[in-house]
């Protein structure tokens, strides 16, 4: 279970990302996070795995504290957690599997990875995951001569290398079309359900809240405004987290 | 926002146009008034650069010039040999009613006639030749008489269609009773290069052509001198004369006679002279005398005055001489260091050598050949070839210095990328414990790279015992290593186990080091004997060598840094111990202490520094006071940082350090760089790659972290994402990002050293500049030329082979 409690990031330039934010999420859950550009979606999820330290607020999961964690646990505590991005974030010069292996960097002897150096098992292991996306084919190939939907394929392969327990999935969909969207979509839903992986998305289209997310939150300015289920958020809870000029789309 | 409004044109006012009037005048003023300043200023520059339109006018500076473009347009870069058609008349300054002789004719039929052939000093005389080869250019010279090889050019002239010429000199302030002469010359080349012509060449640089033959003479025998002056003749000892058959055809010795040991004298016993040649003042020689044909019919005699290149005093060849009758004639090792030998008219002195020995052991020391071998006309010059050397020398600095910049650079770069050392924090108590731990680390690097020198002697540098041990110590370490680094990270072992896997690390970085040692050795000895075993490509056992000796002059330098770094880390990692176990009040005290202590210690380092430069050899001054005040300091910064918040960011210091001293380095051109590391290595190359290599690392490490900070931050957040170390982040997300500029950077970087390196030996650093310097100052333009040209060459194809190299990669 992780457990948000009075989240609070202030950036040094003083704008204030999140205020006070507290929420709980259950093991296997599928948590959609939802809200405005600059609502505070991506800070919430960089401050649970640390990518930006909290200013002020703890996070705990399964009891640890992972606020207060030490540069050593907190990487345990990293390579447990997935993360997916909107840009993918991958490395474009490299090939597909060295993308892929980096994922198995949390587990892998530090002295060893230096010299590019990994256990034949994760190698399996990094094709193995190829395959569950599709794109066993692709291994050898650069990364920047993937389609985006593609690279975004190899960006949920790097994350399940690191045989997570929570996957953040910050806006997966946003740079893709609809039909890329959804495909994208169901490798989440499939690591959610058969995996049993906690995952916490935040998502623009409403339309993909529905129909994959078991519990949605909802920012605005940095405040959680909504917390339920996704079918709760009707015409006046859109308008109250979207602004009153909001038109529902899709 | 208000102000602006306010301050906009479009605000609607009354005293619109009248503000707009006032400032229309004010600008103009201003105009006016940058007009006169720019005026003033250019006038300033000119007054300062002395511009000078007088010297631009002058003929004597134009002629200078002209003279000069001329010879640049005329590189020497290739030489004929050849062949002088020398013509010459007596004349008398002033008449002294003897007719002077008239001129011989040359074989060819040609010859001159001076008219009046008697003048006055400062009157006119003419030169008329005839018989010469049409359209060649003569040179005609005035040879007065004195005591000095003076030669007075007087002009040149061409040969018309039918032979002749004609040309009237101003006769020079030259007053002689006895006759002087006029000299036309013509030249000719030897061979084309439709059809090159095999010439003599000096091949044993005593400054005369080699001849080929013994010279014709009308006695039996004709004599050759060999002047030697570099070469250092042993005492006792002997030489022997030798034809291209190996066959000793004399023997001399002096200080005693003896047997030859070795060559193809072996066996033979000298002929000793029995006279000390080394006791001859100069220009006197000890001779043979007496007449005959063959060596034995003569007897040293002397020291007399010299006739090197002539028969002797006393001396008649009658008699017919034998195909191989030469013999040594005449000896003097005063400073010229001359022999000379006697032999049949026109016979062939190909092959023939001279061979000393030293008497003290009977074995030969020098082979020199009177003449060995052919050149062919045209040919290069000596300039082209020793500016090809140059050249060489010029791309292999730069690409030494090149070389050595980027690996030094790449890790530098890293400290001076603000993205990747934005992030770094710790708290203020590993700081100081860090601070605290570096000079010991140091001192404790120092001394286990002496312990590793002492155990790794026991090899005796014999390769086998070096193979050996190094096979030996790399099966332990890969064990060790085993067992302290499973491939799979789990999850935090057992304390002990800790500490276990952290003396291993250290019995196999002292392991590291003792290899490292080892490795040197067999480096040196391996290119040792691979130099003794193919000497002709020596140069690669000398690297190899030389490799070596670098590793073992930088070990403990290396040795020291990562002990430094290794304890400082240990330091930080115990000060994170502290920094969670201990109570808020403790740490506090903890932290004002170690702070006191760590600023003492940097307080200490500067007042080291400060007496090592300024030598003030005081210690209250040095070390005291420095100790204080960096307590002090250490103190108020960390009860700053406590009261502000618990971690400092260090990364950002190191990134203002690093970015100053680079700023500070690259602003000092190599040039002048070079000067410091001529006085500590000597002038040459070397001196030059250090300057080079010194201002690359700078600029280069520069441009490099610009690089680094430009990267996609995407990934790294990603491989950070994964639980990765900043040094995996580094490898896995940066490294791959910035392979293509790093690439492209060091190529520029090649060329711009190529172009640096042309210069550098302007200032004693080696390359082609120190030639082209050397032919500048001693006026040689078409020599300097052919300098210019291979400069030219060189960095315009470097240019076009690095963007084409950075157009593949990026």
């Amino acid at each position: 279970m992780l457990k948000v409690e009075n989240l609070t990031k202030i950036y040094d330039n003083g704008i204030q990302a999140l205020h006070d934010v507290s929420f709980e999420v259950e093991k296997g859950e599928f948590l959609a996070v939802i809200g405005l550009s600059g609502s505070g979606k991506s800070t919430l999820l960089r401050c649970i795995n640390r990518l930006i330290e909290p200013t002020s607020g703890t996070i705990t999961w399964d009891g640890v504290d992972v606020t207060n964690a030490s540069q050593e646990e907190l990487r345990r505590i990293r390579r447990r957690i997935g993360m997916v991005f909107q840009h993918f974030n991958l490395v474009t010069r490299s090939k597909v599997i060295t993308n892929v292996l980096a994922g198995r960097l949390g587990y892998v002897n530090p002295a060893l990875a230096v010299v590019n150096r990994f256990p034949k098992s994760d190698i399996d292991k990094a094709h193995a995951q190829l395959a569950r996306v599709g794109l066993e084919s692709k291994a050898y190939a650069r990364a920047d001569e993937l389609s985006g939907g593609q690279q975004q394929r190899v960006g949920v392969a790097r994350a399940m290398m690191q045989d997570p327990e929570i996957m953040l999935a910050d806006e997966p969909v946003a740079s893709l079309d609809p039909v890329l969207a959804h495909s994208i979509m169901r490798y989440l839903e499939l690591i959610n359900q058969e995996d049993g992986v906690m995952v916490l998305c935040s998502l623009h289209f409403l339309d993909l809240v529905h129909q994959y997310a078991d519990r949605v939150i909802a920012l605005k300015d940095g405040e959680l405004v909504f917390e339920g289920a996704p079918h709760e958020i009707d015409d006046d809870r859109f308008k109250e987290i979207y602004g009153r000029e909001a038109e529902r789309v899709g | 926002m208000v102000d602006q409004s306010e301050a906009s044109p479009t605000d609607p006012g009354s005293d619109e146009p009248t503000k707009k009037k006032g400032r229309g005048w004010r600008r103009s003023l201003f105009i006016i008034i940058a007009i006169l300043f720019t005026f003033v200023v250019y006038a300033f520059a000119f007054a300062k650069t002395d511009v000078s339109l007088d010297e631009v006018q002058s003929q004597t500076r134009q002629e200078q010039l002209f003279r000069i473009l001329r010879a640049l347009a005329r590189p020497d870069l290739i030489r004929y040999d050849k062949e002088d058609l020398i013509v010459t008349a007596d004349v008398q300054i002033p008449c002294t009613g003897t007719d002077p002789s008239p001129a011989t004719p040359d074989e060819s039929g040609a010859t001159i006639a001076v008219n009046p052939s008697c003048s006055a000093p400062g009157e006119s005389m003419t030169v008329n030749g005839s018989g010469f080869e049409a359209g060649k250019r003569v040179i005609v010279n005035f040879v007065p008489v004195s005591d000095y090889d003076i030669v007075l050019p007087q002009g040149r002239a061409d040969v018309a269609e039918d032979g002749t010429f004609s040309l009237a000199f101003e006769t020079p302030q030259r007053e002689s009773e006895e006759p002087q002469q006029v000299v036309a010359i013509t030249q000719t080349n030897v061979g084309s290069w439709r059809n090159r012509v095999s010439v003599w060449t000096d091949t044993n640089d005593n400054g005369v052509q080699d001849a080929s033959d013994f010279p014709d003479s009308d006695e039996d025998l004709s004599t050759y001198a060999l002047a030697l002056p570099e070469f250092e003749v042993r005492d006792p000892g002997g030489v022997t004369l030798v034809d291209d058959n190996n066959n000793v055809l004399d023997f001399i010795s002096w200080g005693g006679s003896f047997e030859a040991r070795t060559g193809s004298g072996t066996g033979l016993v000298s002929r000793d002279i029995g006279l000390d040649p080394f006791d001859t003042s100069e220009s006197q020689s000890l001779q043979q005398f007496g007449t005959g044909i063959d060596a034995s019919d003569f007897e040293w005699t002397g020291p007399d005055d010299d006739s090197f290149g002539a028969t002797n005093t006393n001396q008649e060849f009658v008699g017919s001489p034998a195909s191989s009758g030469s013999f040594f004639n005449e000896v003097a090792f005063n400073e010229t260091r001359e022999i000379e030998i006697a032999g049949p008219p026109g016979s062939s002195l190909k092959g023939v050598s001279l061979i000393f020995f030293d008497a003290t052991d009977g074995s030969q020391y020098k082979i020199i050949p009177i003449v060995d071998k052919t050149d062919l006309s045209p040919r290069l010059s000596d300039n082209a070839l020793s500016t090809w050397d140059r050249i060489i020398e010029t791309v292999m600095l730069a690409l030494l210095a090149t070389t050595v910049g980027t690996f030094l650079a790449v890790p530098l770069s890293f400290l001076a990328a603000k993205n990747l050392m934005r992030d770094v924090t710790v708290p203020v108590i590993n700081l100081s414990l860090s601070v605290i731990a570096i000079p010991i680390g140091l001192v404790l690097g120092v001394r286990a790279s002496q312990w590793a020198r002492d155990i790794s002697e026991f090899t005796d540098a014999n390769i086998v015992t070096l193979v050996l041990g190094l096979l030996a110590l790399t099966g332990i370490t890969w064990l060790i290593l085993r067992w302290t680094f499973p491939p799979e990270d789990a999850d935090k072992p057992p304390l002990g186990t800790r500490l276990l896997r952290v003396a291993a690390l250290i019995v196999v970085a002292f392991i590291a080091l003792i290899m490292s040692y080892l490795t040197s050795d067999l480096l040196v000895s391996l290119g040792e004997g691979f130099e003794d075993l193919v000497p002709t490509v020596g140069f690669l056992g000398n690297f190899v060598v030389k490799l070596g000796e670098i590793a073992l002059l930088g070990i403990p330098v290396f040795s020291a840094i990562i002990g430094a770094f290794a304890l400082a880390a240990a330091a930080s990692k115990f000060g994170y111990v502290l920094f969670q176990r201990l109570s808020r009040g403790v740490l506090n005290a903890a932290t004002l202490i170690t702070s006191a202590v760590a600023g003492a210690v940097v307080g200490m380092a500067i007042g080291g520094i400060i007496d090592w430069f300024y030598q003030l050899e005081n210690p209250t001054a040095t070390v005291l006071i420095p100790a204080i005040i960096g307590a002090l300091i250490g103190m108020l910064l960390s009860v700053k940082a406590l009261r502000k918040g618990e971690s400092q960011n260090i990364g950002l210091t190191v990134y203002y350090l690093s970015r100053t001293l680079f700023n500070g380095l690259r602003s000092i051109e190599p040039l002048v760089m070079v000067i410091i590391f001529v006085v500590w290595v000597g002038i040459g190359p070397f001196a030059g790659a250090l300057a080079l290599a010194l201002h690359t690392t700078a600029a280069l490490a520069k441009l490099y972290s610009e690089q680094v900070e430009s990267i996609n931050t995407g990934p790294l957040e990603a491989v950070t994402a994964t639980g990765a170390t900043r040094l995996q982040t580094v490898i896995f997300a940066v490294v791959p990002q910035i392979i293509p500029p790093y690439i492209s950077f060091t190529m520029y970087r090649w060329d711009i050293n190529v172009r640096m390196s042309t210069i550098i030996g302007f200032a004693g650093g080696g390359g082609i500049g120190f030639l082209l310097q050397q032919n500048i100052n001693l006026l040689q333009y078409r020599a300097a030329a052919a300098q210019m040209l291979a400069i030219a060459i060189v960095v315009a194809s470097m240019d076009y082979l690095s963007s084409r190299i950075r157009e593949r990669i990026v």
